[in-house]
């Protein structure tokens, strides 16, 4: 596929993700574990979660949230590292705001497959913008 | 009403006087001229007080210092008009009524009170203020005039009416005036420190109790002023809790007239802990005036006694709008309430901890701890280019920014720059513009990188994930803070980044395939830690230590230690191990910069006496401040008793001054100083009295950016061939004359005599001893001795091959006769490995090779990198950084910076490097001439003198390089 219209398709592929990703974290959880690969991971602040399932199981767990989006940036992933299969890797910043308390700033950054003409989510960072808790407090 | 300082005023001060001498005689009519004034002082003061015409027009009363006092009575009686001669028509007399002020403090002014005893006046007080205890706070003096503050009504009421009923020494009768008034603060740290003392006093820390009640009135407090319904000093009180005793359950400000909590909104932040809160007794009007309190976890509240109370009539609805605020109050004023009911859903908000790095693959994070290490310092160095190695050939690139929440460009460091080249694809809707926004190629990544503003990381803050790590590709994240330097702002701004990078294996390194960036400022927290790395107390147990044990068994996470650390751990160890800097550092690299670690191994080797003395020689470093001119280094080195010595000269520095000796400019070596101050950069042969082993091991380990050209060369003597053997010597690089010929001191000199001149790089001297012969270079090093030993392998080979004794009189061999140093040996054992004196080049197909290795092969580059230098310990530890991306720096990095030492370097179908003539016309080159035979050149070991170059490359060669490469990785 030429290079431009890769590029243009990462944009647009990531503005669609995007839209649904925080819709489902925020609104329908338990559909989560479809947007991932079976085998996908998800970072949340250092926590490694593996597989679908799971991943959707940590998100139950986790409080409500309601995600802001301030910037959203996409490239499609060289393709001698991913053996040409297209993949785009995708990263957003916003706020977050869970249970109602107030808002933190986060980071969150996505590696998107197309698998059978579904994208799935390979990785998944997810970042707050905040120091790590001290030692002595945790 | 007048305010104390007003008795300042020069032209009251003398009014008063006059007054004074004036009352001698009649004192009712003086005292009504000041009772005057007094009423009216402060409206003159407002019109004007400095133009006294217009204030005279206005308000004649005003008019008091410019105008006699037979003319101010005058006035005065003109204006009372019908009440001339009338008794003191006082209406601040006892007549007057004194409002109850909210705060309940009032200042006493005395007007010529400071005329008189303290002592007496106060004594003179108290006995007819009795029963009503008399406190007086804060009193001051001005000029004649006393004032002091107290803070009840009945008694501010009863001194109201002493006005001139105290009979003073000299038959006055005191004069004192009350009005409605707080004394101002000042909160100084005598203050604080003063509250601090008292009111640890008052703390309970058994059951973590504050009891703060009627603060102002605490006898230690007398003398100065601190009620707490003052703002400041209420936060004063807060702050000094929330420093010492945050853990603080229980506070008690009863009876202390505070009305205003809006000041205490972070309380919640600062007492998190508060269960008990008791406001009794005091001022608060409205149940809203809580609400900046709300967030309080408090359980125990006591609001009784405040006007707020008497607003509701029903308990229940005082109940529930206190609940209102204070949800888990189970206890108010001190009855306990039913608990409340509410829903069982999980109340607290219980994200999970934070964890600082997450690796998919433990075996992926030496790489990536490398990576990030190498990355940063090149990206904070004051030069970006080198970070092209960095890059794969069609790297992406994107940066996006924001303020972070709560930030404006107002309220934080504008993200202008960064904006510009925002690609935020929620506002960049254009397709070209993403595009363009959109960096790719290597080339255009690394300009716009060296564009950004410089930076400073905190490496520190860094967290890290590493999400893939597949033998094709690694997927890693990286967020962090740094500081921005010179870029123009103020306050040198704090940022917040977020890098996503997908990492390719490229060669024996990894290069970036994608990055993202995203930068923003950092939050108030963010910044408060900010390059405040504790140094970390190394407490990793330390099992079994064996030197020699492989590096390659997995090490726990190493901390993450920032410079500053890493370099007082260096001087910590340079100062209890007696070793110099570097071998400090070596020692602690090789140990993961455990201190613990290699203290003990330092113990151990010492033990063994297996550490050269070369490690205990320090070097002068010397942290060059601006203003210090190299002359100063000199008169340094003068006090430290003459000699040349080496000094480290910072980079920058470096780049900055020129070779007396060959011109070019100083790298960031070891740089001779000597009389005059002339400084001779560290390629260039000084006559030195230093130890020459110091100055060979200076020249093995530190490299020089500029350096070009090898010290000593192996030549062969073609014309002197002998049975097909080749005579074979070693001459120093000023004996060679050009176009492959060199200089000779001729055959009378004797070979000892010979060999001390090589070694000193005795000049040629210009008469008949000296002749010009012809040579072909077979080998060059900046090390005689490694020198000496390729000649003497180079016979051996010619030997066995022919088969026939060489003439040993027309060799003039060279041999080692010093014994070697470890280092040499280290060299040595390594060559020997490899079979090969110095690395050969790495061909294009050989790294499209490697290329197609995979990524789990890389350990074993590793282990075969790491375990020379293992074994030789912290003796023979390698100084020299690993080259970017690169674990084995021995290998095809050092090669690669050869190749793109000269930019017209290429390759040859045979894949051997050509040296073109602009290289071998360089001063002191080896190949002086091209002879035209190539193959004597390629088939010539060379040691790479600059395999650690940190100079910046050189676009195009770099450029022409990777395409080579990712030439042959298209081939496979």
């Amino acid at each position: 596929m030429e290079q431009k219209a890769k590029i243009d398709q990462a944009c647009r592929t990531a503005e669609e993700f995007t839209k649904l990703y925080y819709e489902s974290t925020d609104k329908r959880r338990h559909l989560i574990s479809k947007l991932y690969l079976d085998t996908g991971l998800l970072t949340w602040n250092g926590n490694g979660i593996t597989g679908n399932e799971r991943i959707q199981k940590f998100y139950m767990d986790l409080p409500s949230s309601d995600h802001t989006l301030t910037t959203l940036d996409s490239q499609p992933i060289l393709d001698n590292a991913v053996n040409g299969q297209l993949s785009f890797l995708i990263q957003v910043s916003g706020t977050v705001k869970y249970q109602d308390k107030g808002p933190k700033s986060f980071q969150q950054s996505f590696v998107i497959t197309a698998q059978n003409d579904k994208w799935k989510i390979v990785s998944d960072c997810f970042r707050l913008q905040e120091p790590l808790a001290s030692p002595d407090k945790s | 009403m007048p305010k104390p300082g007003k008795y300042n005023n020069p032209p009251w001060k003398k009014q008063y006087n006059n007054d004074y001498d004036a009352r001698v005689n009649n004192t009712d009519n003086t005292r009504r001229v000041t009772f005057k004034h007094n009423r009216h002082g402060k409206k003159g003061k407002q019109k004007d007080w400095t133009n006294s015409i217009r204030a005279h027009l206005e308000d004649e009363d005003v008019d008091m210092g410019t105008t006699s006092f037979d003319r101010q009575k005058k006035i005065y009686n003109n204006r009372r008009g019908g009440r001339h001669g009338s008794p003191i028509p006082d209406r601040m007399g006892p007549k007057r009524k004194l409002l109850e002020s909210p705060s309940n403090w009032f200042r006493v002014t005395l007007p010529y009170g400071n005329k008189y005893d303290k002592a007496f006046i106060l004594r003179s007080i108290l006995e007819r203020v009795t029963p009503i205890p008399f406190l007086p706070v804060a009193w001051s003096v001005n000029g004649v005039v006393a004032t002091f503050y107290v803070d009840d009504y009945k008694l501010a009421d009863k001194l109201h009416s002493l006005d001139r009923q105290i009979q003073c020494p000299d038959g006055f009768k005191l004069l004192i005036r009350v009005h409605s008034g707080s004394p101002n603060v000042d909160v100084t740290d005598a203050l604080k420190q003063k509250l601090k003392v008292t009111m640890a006093k008052r703390y309970n820390a058994a059951n973590k109790a504050l009891d703060l009640t009627k603060f102002h009135a605490d006898p230690d407090l007398q003398d100065v002023f601190c009620a707490l319904f003052k703002p400041i000093i209420l936060l004063t009180v807060i702050d000094i809790i929330s420093e010492n005793i945050p853990e603080l359950e229980a506070l008690n400000l009863n009876e202390n007239r505070i009305q205003m909590l809006n000041h205490l909104r972070k309380l919640d932040k600062k007492l998190p802990n508060l269960k008990v809160l008791h406001l009794g007794n005091n001022k608060i009007r409205e149940i809203t005036s809580l609400d900046p309190l709300m967030g309080l976890p408090v359980v125990d509240l006591v609001l009784d006694g405040n006007p707020l109370c008497a607003r509701f009539r029903e308990q229940t609805a005082y109940v529930s709008e206190v609940r209102k605020r204070f949800p888990k109050v189970i206890k108010l004023d001190g009855i306990d309430l039913p608990p409340p009911i509410g829903f069982d859903i999980a109340e607290e908000v219980h994200l999970p901890t934070s964890v600082q790095t997450y690796l998919c693959n433990a075996e992926g994070q030496e790489i990536v701890r490398q990576f990030l290490e190498q990355y940063f310092e090149i990206f904070d160095s004051g030069s970006r280019q080198p970070l092209l190695q960095a890059y794969h050939e069609n790297a992406m690139f994107s940066l996006t920014s924001s303020y972070a929440y709560g930030q404006t460009p107002k309220n934080s460091s504008w993200l202008n720059w960064y904006n510009t080249d925002n690609r935020n694809l929620l506002r960049v809707q254009d397709h070209d513009r993403r595009n363009k926004l959109l960096r790719q190629g290597q080339l255009t990544i690394v300009s716009f990188l060296s564009e950004m503003p410089e930076s400073k990381h905190d490496i520190h803050s860094f967290t890290v994930d590493l999400n893939l790590f597949t033998p094709q590709l690694l997927l890693l994240t990286v967020s962090g803070i740094f500081k921005e330097l010179r870029s123009g702002h103020k306050s040198t701004p704090i940022r917040h980044f977020c890098r996503t990078l997908v990492i390719v294996p490229a060669g024996s390194g990894f290069c970036i395939a994608n990055e993202q960036l995203h930068i923003t400022n950092a939050t108030e927290q963010q910044t408060k830690l900010a390059f405040k790395t504790p140094i970390i107390a190394v407490t990793q147990p330390t099992p079994e230590l064996n030197v020699n044990a492989s590096p390659v068994v997995p090490v726990p996470i190493p901390p993450m230690i920032d410079d500053n650390t890493k370099q007082q751990m260096i001087q910590t160890m340079s100062q209890q191990s007696g070793m110099n800097i570097e071998w400090s550092q070596k020692c602690l690299v090789e140990t993961n910069w455990d201190f613990n670690r290699a203290a003990f191994i330092f113990t151990e080797l010492q033990k063994q006496g297996t550490i050269p003395a070369e490690a205990f020689v320090k070097y002068l470093i010397v942290d060059l401040v601006q203003n210090i001119t190299l002359l100063d280094f000199a008169k340094k080195r003068v006090k430290m008793g003459g000699g040349n010595s080496i000094f480290q000269l910072p980079e920058d520095i470096c780049e900055s001054l020129i070779c007396s000796k060959c011109g070019a400019y100083l790298s960031c070596g070891p740089v001779h100083l000597l009389e005059g101050d002339k400084y001779i950069c560290g390629r260039c042969p000084v006559e030195t009295e230093l130890p020459q082993i110091l100055y060979d091991q200076v020249m093995e380990k530190i490299s020089f950016p500029c350096r070009s050209s090898a010290l000593y060369y192996v030549v062969e003597f073609p014309d002197e061939e002998n049975n097909g053997i080749t005579p074979l010597s070693v001459v120093s690089y000023k004996w060679l004359g050009g176009a492959n010929q060199c200089f000779w001191p001729g055959r009378a000199k004797a070979d000892k005599e010979r060999m001390k001149m090589v070694e000193n790089h005795s000049s040629p001297k210009k008469d008949h001893t000296w002749t010009l012969i012809r040579i072909n270079v077979k080998y060059k090093s900046v090390s005689y001795e490694r020198a000496v030993e390729k000649m003497n392998t180079l016979e051996c080979v010619s030997s066995v091959t022919q088969s026939n004794e060489s003439d040993e009189s027309n060799a003039p061999k060279r041999r080692a006769r010093r014994p070697r140093s470890i280092y040499e040996d280290y060299i040595n054992n390594i060559s020997s490995d490899n079979s090969e004196d110095i690395p050969v080049i790495r061909l294009p197909k050989q790294k499209a090779k490697r290329l197609s290795e995979d990524i789990y092969q890389f350990e074993n580059t590793n282990r075969f990198l790491a375990s020379p230098r293992e074994e030789s310990g912290p003796k023979s530890c390698n100084l020299k950084k690993p080259k970017f991306l690169d674990m084995n720096c021995v290998n095809s990095y050092a090669n690669r910076d050869l190749i793109n030492e000269d930019p017209f370097s290429m390759y040859t179908e045979t894949n051997k490097i050509v040296y073109s003539q602009s290289s071998a016309t360089r001063q002191n080159s080896l190949f002086q001439e091209n002879d035209g035979n190539p193959r004597t050149r390629i088939n010539l070991p060379e040691y790479d003198i600059n395999r650690n170059s940190r100079r910046p490359q050189t676009h195009a060669s770099r450029f022409d390089e990777i395409r080579a490469n990712a030439d042959e990785g298209g081939a496979k």
